[in-house]
């Protein structure tokens, strides 16, 4: 059996609102207090409402999800790169991490030509840096500690 | 009001205040362009750099940004038929025809002059609206802003429609959950926090928003990627100006589309989408059959959304300013930024913060004149942005997205966060979930929360309160029977005999 996108939705929704509502009843209620209303009353609210809703989702018959023609190798081979560029971000510093975070993203897309890849991502990398550190006063360590 | 307007015209006219109106002209219309990139992701990819500013600088420039972005937004939908933004698709039905046809310099200038028309008539309706409702607003109490949050994400849920609005709903929960992560503000307990302590503090609306909107349109541009696709190229605008006949000719459609839109724009969820296809649909009535037809290229075709997307623009300003409550997902934006600057919009930023009030008023007035003597000449080199090629602007569009967030909280904690929400919003945006919804329920979580418990405690913690305030009652029975609507349409439909 094939699941309509709004099904596929749902189940999803039912997954995270299923562990959603197991996680309310760890928060910690202070014995002393002994209001109606606690920490715990909104997200339980919010819980079965999401349980309902997404049991709504599921009993919704349409059309089978189809399949969308989609580099999909491209999108985790992002979502990783900007995760190593949030890890290699301090340990780098901001120039390095940025220039190889932007010249492996044109490459991933297809981009050949490595002289204009590498002017591009040096003068973006360098005049955020030089915006952000003059003219706005945020400043963030360019190099590897120790340089 | 003139003491106001005064104060507003004081304010906006400082040199640092004036040109960063101009900057978020020009940033909005920049990122408003690309397809795709709508004034949320501009306000949003904006918000680092208006943290750094004084409150009232920041705002100016996030309001520029917004209709700076609408008016990007005709931009792509007239010269390459790819809207930047939803409420521009109706631009393109007559914008790219007449484009086609060898006139896109002058499409452009019918859109930017009824944009322009719509945005200051849109900013004198709410100059007049705004401190009457602010005023009004002052009886309000926690009871009813609760009832006016819960009416506020009802009605954006109705308006995704009978097919939709299960999904919008289940949105909407999912961004109230999303809220309640973090300190709760009843008994200071730390809630969903998974032991990290960098979730102690929530999560925070900036991320969130970057992740949904612009990370998630930048990864499904990356996988829906191909080189061979340019967007533009380079081609010759035209001349850029407008004889008085043609202005003639507009002006009534885009005077009335500028009513209709503002006071659509009032309505929560509705915005500046709605509006621009009520106001095509409206003037194509109205028109019969005038050549040029509607749908070819018709002078009138471009000018009726644009106005009214403007003017929405403008007056979806009003449940924000006075009430503290967002109509859409942009405002949501805007209150969420406001609120990171310590202000509470709502009618004591009427009265405690009048310069703040004013100064948004009066900047609309100014930026939309930027917009049109300013952004127009530019428009020829703006647009050449669209001729960038997109095996460089993605990865740009995830760098700014990832490095705006960063050098707010720096703390690569929130790019690893940014990283999970931008992958679970691609799943849910190819499900065809809308995200406004979400955000929309993400923003007003935390004050509805804040409003329920003080209601609470003010009712002697009874829900009483949901029924012994008349105007609470009313709110809620309103927000019911929207919520109901759509379903007993479906009845009332199937009963019929037809």
């Amino acid at each position: 059996m094939r699941l309509s996108k709004e099904q596929l939705g749902g189940l999803s929704l039912l997954l995270f609102s299923s562990v959603y509502c197991y996680l309310t009843f760890a928060i910690p209620l202070l014995p002393q207090f002994t209001d109606v209303y606690n920490a715990r009353s909104m997200p339980g609210a919010l819980g079965v409402l999401g349980i309902v809703l997404s049991l709504g989702l599921l009993t919704r018959r349409g059309h089978p999800a189809g399949i969308e023609r989609l580099h999909w190798v491209h999108g985790l081979v992002f979502l990783l790169l900007m995760s190593l560029y949030g890890l290699s971000l301090r340990p780098l510093g901001f120039i390095l991490s940025t220039v190889l975070f932007l010249i492996i993203g044109f490459f991933v897309l297809g981009e050949r030509r490595w002289l204009p890849m590498c002017l591009v991502a040096g003068s973006v990398t360098a005049g955020f840096w030089l915006l952000m550190n003059f003219a706005l006063g945020v400043y963030v360590a360019p190099w590897p500690a120790g340089i | 009001m003139w003491e106001g307007i005064t104060m507003g015209l004081t304010t906006v006219f400082t040199l640092q205040n004036a040109a960063f109106l101009m900057l978020g002209c020009l940033a909005g219309t920049f990122i408003g362009m690309l397809p795709g990139l709508g004034p949320m992701t501009a306000i949003a990819l904006m918000i680092p750099v208006a943290s750094t500013l004084e409150p009232g600088a920041g705002i100016i420039m996030m309001a520029a940004v917004y209709y700076g972005a609408i008016f990007g937004g005709s931009t792509s939908s007239i010269l390459i038929n790819a809207p930047g933004v939803a409420s521009t698709v109706a631009t393109s039905f007559d914008g790219f025809p007449m484009a086609r046809a060898g006139f896109p310099g002058k499409a452009l200038a019918i859109a930017a002059t009824a944009s322009f028309w719509g945005g200051i008539l849109g900013a004198l309706l709410l100059l007049i609206a705004a401190p009457y409702l602010a005023r009004i607003s002052l009886s309000f109490q926690s009871t009813d802003y609760f009832a006016l949050m819960v009416l506020g994400l009802v009605t954006v849920s109705a308006f995704a429609g009978r097919d939709g609005m299960l999904k919008a709903l289940a949105m909407v929960v999912l961004g109230l959950m999303l809220s309640t992560v973090g300190v709760d503000p009843t008994q200071g307990i730390p809630r969903f926090t998974l032991g990290q302590l960098d979730l102690v503090d929530g999560i925070s609306f900036l991320l969130l928003v970057m992740a949904t909107f612009a990370l998630s349109e930048a990864l499904l541009g990356i996988m829906r990627f191909s080189r061979e696709q340019g967007l533009a190229d380079g081609r010759a605008l035209g001349a850029l100006r407008l004889s008085r006949r043609e202005i003639g000719d507009i002006a009534p459609a885009a005077t009335r589309s500028s009513a209709l839109g503002f006071l659509v724009g009032l309505l929560p969820g509705a915005g500046a989408t709605i509006a621009s296809l009520l106001a095509w649909g409206a003037e194509e009535r109205l028109a019969g059959k005038a050549k040029p037809a509607f749908g070819e290229g018709a002078p009138r075709g471009i000018a009726a959304p644009e106005a009214a997307n403007n003017a929405a623009a403008t007056g979806s300003f009003v449940p924000l300013l006075t009430l503290g409550i967002p109509g859409s997902g942009t405002t949501a934006i805007l209150l969420g930024a406001l609120i990171a600057y310590g202000i509470q919009p709502g009618p004591l930023l009427y009265i405690n913060e009048p310069e703040i009030f004013w100064s948004v008023i009066v900047s609309m007035w100014i930026g939309n004149v930027i917009l049109l003597v300013l952004n127009l000449p530019l428009i020829p080199y703006i647009a050449r942005l669209l001729a960038v090629p997109r095996q460089f602007l993605l990865p740009l569009i995830l760098f700014f997205s990832l490095i705006g967030v960063y050098f707010v909280s720096f703390n690569t904690f929130d790019i690893q966060l940014m990283v999970i929400f931008a992958a679970a919003a691609v799943g849910l945006r190819l499900l065809d979930f809308p995200m406004a919804p979400m955000i929309l329920g993400f923003i007003l979580g935390g004050l509805m929360e804040e409003n329920l418990s003080r209601a609470m405690l003010i009712y002697d913690q009874s829900w009483s309160f949901l029924w012994q305030r008349p105007l609470t009652l009313a709110i809620m029975i309103t927000a019911m029977v929207i919520l109901a609507g759509p379903f007993l349409r479906e009845r009332f439909a199937r009963r019929s005999p037809d």
